[in-house]
């Protein structure tokens, strides 16, 4: 079964094509990438997807319900972590952590149980009353992360998560990100950072709104030619610029 | 030098780059002045009213086309009873019945008093209308400044003071805390800026657009209302840039007191406008405010400023006239300024 | 309802959560409830007046005798010229010179109208004056005029001002709170993430009124405690009236914040824009000068300001004691605001 199919989604601003003719399916409990130089299209695409802004043509179908649909019982299956940091920052994490448990529609014990939990799964005891303002970044987005999951979706949608973040905290980042994989959860996540894409399953390429390739890591260097995904990157952009 | 140069610039374009709030920035004093300007006044002018003719003779009947006639009123109906009177007044149709007795040449008026001003504006004139008591010695009064005792040459000048105090200080109020909320301040407090070169930097764009708004704000007053324009238009402007500078001045303050735009604006809104319109001598007279009042409205900028634009509009007062109220003016900015570099955040917490 | 029940606790956390907006809300206005209310005297005390008799008679010192006697008057002495009579007034050292020149039947006033209503009032009382002096002859076709006041009969201008300024203190309150909401979201980028949630338009709505609403009415009942304690202002008609209405008024007030909110870009904007509405409201309300003296087409619009049908209608309740049955036609136009905004908040609020 698909957690994602897109079929020919396509996003225009005035004359400009920001995505363009997308067409392809996410497996469920897939890690899958999104790669592609800034301005490619990463995160016009996962706004759409996540219902955030409407497709100029084009459908898709995000756990089995178009997106044009805007249904509340798909909003309660995915998670997002968008990529400008959004959780209030004058509340603390446990203020955050209740809002968007409660609005999600957990019940009190389940809330309950799912903060404490989050407090052993990301080492935040004692910092748990702390506005998020005052969170080292990192921090930051491991609790934007556990706030996506809170509501155990069936897909989260992260955009950039690890944008400005030191190459040990990326690394601890990505572990979470493989483990709630390993649970069944379906991730979408864009990066630019190339390392990354080793972790995932499967990984898309945008060049300027075009998905330019699809395949697994491995297989990507492979028909590339190539030993890293750098090369593979910087082959299909120069690709696509010509 | 040149990284105030910078600064400045960078603060134009974020003025200039958003046509919606530049439209507002210019337009709201215009349409504000032209709109009070009109709607502002003190004569009456069509005031409902009601008649209950107990007299019924040829007499009262006269009184009654008098009161008609002249403009003042508009008469909405007969009443016959003390219980109609007190329905009309408690549905708020009527503000005044005028009664004729049956008894003598007299004339008793109901007046509703919910609205003391509208109340003694309304016996005044009715009493205009229809007594014809005058002294046995001729009063020969004339009105000095504003000799058709014109509500506009009243209440414009003091249109001009709450306009400009307030979309001043809104301009620079939420400078300083918009930068904290978007966190740029951050990026501004690391360069070789110094708070004060910051603070002016803040300032001095929006001192031009404060001439632009003096300027458009004089021409309405000129050729719109014709308010007299008895002093000299560089000194009136001299002090109206002086008072929008004091204006600004205050909002910067705000701004390094608050911490979010919300509360710069319920502090420069909330905080300034009622005391603004209230306490600076536009609608009431303060030399009439009890004494704790009147102390109070020295702290008030903008009413020095009406003193001093009155002053300079309506009798030609020269600068030694108003000497006092532009060195207050000046004093009052002095002050902000200093404050506002003294608290500017150093660093972020 | 549990959905909402967590947006509420969210918003009541944030509002209260900068320390410096407890004071703002609440003592803020209380503070110019008490001090501004005193700010509408219209009686004019203490009106400086020069007397320059030139006829030296008997009848003349009567006359200025009459003006020291006068508690309304301060006699200024020292004009005795043209010159100082001119200096005077102009450096505003006195509002009006009674000049009685030598012989003649009349007597010339000058007066100082930058401040016009002054002015008009001193004309009056000096013919007063001088009508005591020179009593008027009354003839068989002269009407005397005289009049009462109803629900005020002291004309006190605080048990009008106190409920006035109270109602514009709300009125702030809650419109500026409204209007700088919704875009803050937008702002600091916790839209996007509210959107992906299953919150509805109309949770989120209804989040974002309720709180600034009880606020409002606290801040009301606040008020009216205070008129009462400090000002001895008891409302004459009904409490439940008074509540009743000003839930609907606070209603339509926040919908129209809260529509300035959803079609603005940045908090600069709604904050600009609210600020023109409420100068214009606040300034058109009747407060300070009535609507009946506004040009016509003025009038037309000022039927579109809610502070104004508001003001009037407290002001009925409060002092002259109207009912339910009174103000319907008020509470109906103010349902229809309520309405007409919300549902331009609803529309325009882009998801
Ligand atoms: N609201 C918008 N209006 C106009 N252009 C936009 C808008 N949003 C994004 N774009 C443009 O679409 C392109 C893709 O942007 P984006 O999806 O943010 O790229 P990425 O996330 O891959 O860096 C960029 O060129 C960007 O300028
Ligand atoms: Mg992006």
């Amino acid at each position: 079964m698909n957690a994602i199919e897109t079929h020919h989604l396509t996003k225009r601003f005035g004359g400009f094509t920001a995505v363009d003719d997308l067409t392809f399916s996410v497996r469920a409990g897939e890690i899958f990438g999104f790669l592609g130089a800034n301005g490619a299209g990463k995160t016009t695409a996962m706004k759409m997807l996540t219902g955030l802004a409407a497709p100029t043509s084009g459908d898709a179908t995000v756990a089995g319900r178009s997106i044009r649909d805007h249904a509340v019982s798909v909003k309660k299956r995915i998670g997002y972590m968008s990529q400008r940091f959004s959780l209030y920052e004058d509340l603390s994490v446990r203020e955050n952590l209740r809002f968007f448990g409660g609005v999600y529609g957990l019940d009190d014990a389940t809330l309950a149980d799912r903060i404490a939990r989050f407090e052993t799964t990301y080492h935040m005891s004692g910092r748990m009353h702390t506005r998020v303002k005052e969170l080292p970044l990192g921090i930051k987005q491991n609790v934007a992360f556990g706030t996506a999951l809170l509501h155990q979706p069936d897909i989260v949608f992260l955009d950039e998560p690890t944008g400005g973040v030191d190459p040990i905290t990326r690394r601890r980042f990505w572990g979470m990100l493989v483990e709630e994989a390993a649970r069944g959860t379906t991730l979408f996540v864009t990066t630019h950072y190339m390392d990354e894409a080793e972790y995932c399953d499967r990984i898309g390429m945008m060049v300027d709104g075009k998905l330019v390739a699809l395949d697994t890591p491995a297989r990507l260097k492979q028909t590339m030619g190539v030993a890293t995904m750098d090369d593979v990157f910087v082959k299909l952009a120069r690709g696509g610029a010509a | 030098m040149n990284a105030f140069l910078g600064f400045i610039l960078k603060e134009f374009r974020h003025i200039l780059r958003d046509r919606r709030t530049l439209a507002i920035l210019f337009g709201l004093p215009i349409v504000q002045l032209l709109l009070f300007g009109y709607a502002i006044r003190n004569e009456l002018t069509s005031a409902e009213i009601a008649v209950w003719d107990q007299a019924r003779t040829a007499e009262s009947r006269a009184a009654i086309a008098r009161l008609e006639a002249g403009g003042y009123f508009r008469v909405m109906g007969r009443v016959d009873s003390e219980t109609q009177v007190d329905h009309l007044f408690r549905r708020g149709v009527v503000r005044q019945v005028v009664v004729f007795p049956t008894d003598g040449p007299r004339v008793h008026l109901i007046t509703d008093g919910s609205d003391p001003n509208m109340a003694r504006l309304l016996q005044r004139y009715t009493m205009g209308v229809l007594s014809d008591v005058e002294p046995g010695k001729d009063v020969r009064t004339t009105y000095l400044y504003n000799p058709g005792l014109k509500s506009a040459n009243l209440f414009v000048p003091g249109l001009m003071a709450v306009i400009l105090m307030l979309v001043s200080t809104l301009m620079t109020s939420i400078s300083l805390t918009r930068e904290k909320e978007t966190g740029t301040l951050e990026t501004l407090l690391a360069s070789p800026l110094a708070p004060a070169q910051i603070i002016w930097g803040k300032v001095l764009p929006y001192l031009l657009v404060s001439f632009v708004n003096v300027g458009t704000v004089l021409v309405i007053a000129r050729a719109v209302f014709g308010v007299p324009f008895n002093g000299s238009v560089a000194l009136f402007i001299f002090v109206s840039l002086l008072y929008a500078f004091t204006a600004l001045a205050l909002g910067m303050l705000i701004s390094t007191v608050a911490r979010t735009q919300q509360t710069a604006m319920m502090l420069s809104l909330g905080g300034l406008l009622l005391p603004t319109i209230l306490l600076s001598g536009f609608i009431y007279p303060i030399s009439n405010m009890p004494d704790i009042l009147q102390a109070i409205s020295h702290v008030i900028p903008a009413r020095w400023y009406m003193v001093a634009n009155r002053a300079i509009l309506l009798k030609g007062a020269g600068l030694a006239d108003i000497g006092r109220e532009v060195l207050i003016l000046a004093g009052m900015t002095a002050l902000f300024l200093t404050v506002s570099i003294r608290r500017f955040p150093i660093r972020l917490d | 309802m549990r959905i909402l029940r967590f947006i509420l606790v969210k918003e009541f956390t944030q509002i209260f959560r900068d320390k410096a907006m407890l004071p703002i809300l609440f003592v803020l206005p209380v503070v110019q409830l008490l001090v501004l209310s005193h700010a509408a005297v219209f009686e004019v005390n203490g009106l400086r007046i020069a007397v320059w008799d030139q006829d030296r008679t008997e009848e003349s010192r009567r006359l200025e005798q009459a003006f020291r006697a006068n508690t309304y008057f301060e006699v200024v002495e020292g004009v005795q010229n043209e010159a100082a009579a001119n200096r005077y007034l102009r450096e505003g050292r006195v509002n009006a010179v009674v000049m009685i020149p030598r012989g003649s039947g009349v007597v010339h006033v000058r007066i100082d109208a930058v401040d016009g209503y002054t002015a008009g009032i001193a004309d009056a009382y000096i013919r007063q004056v001088v009508a005591s002096v020179w009593p008027p002859a009354i003839g068989p076709d002269t009407r005397i005029v005289s009049g009462r006041f109803r629900f005020n009969p002291e004309l006190d201008d605080k048990r009008n001002m106190v409920p006035a300024i109270l109602v514009l203190l709300i009125t702030m309150l809650g419109a500026f709170l409204s209007a700088m909401n919704i875009v803050r979201e937008r702002e600091i980028g916790t839209m996007d993430q509210l959107d992906v949630t299953p919150i509805t338009r109309a949770h989120f709505i209804l989040g974002k009124l309720i709180p600034f609403w009880l606020i409002g009415l606290g801040m009301f009942g606040i008020g009216l405690t205070v008129a009462w304690a400090v000002f001895g202002i008891v409302s004459a008609g009904p409490l439940p009236v008074l509540f009743g209405t000003a839930a609907l008024y606070l209603l339509s007030v926040l919908g129209l914040g809260l529509w300035v909110s959803s079609v603005s870009d940045t908090q600069h904007q709604a904050m600009l824009v609210a600020w023109f509405l409420l100068v214009v409201f606040i300034l058109m309300s009747g407060l300070f000068t009535p609507v009946s003296s506004m040009p016509e087409w003025a009038r037309h619009i000022a039927q579109l300001n809610p502070v104004k049908w508001y003001i009037d209608l407290v002001r009925r309740v409060m002092l002259a004691g109207a009912g339910w049955a009174d103000v319907l036609p008020s509470v109906g136009v103010l349902a229809v605001f309520a309405v007409a905004w919300n549902s331009l908040a609803w529309w325009s609020m882009r998801r």
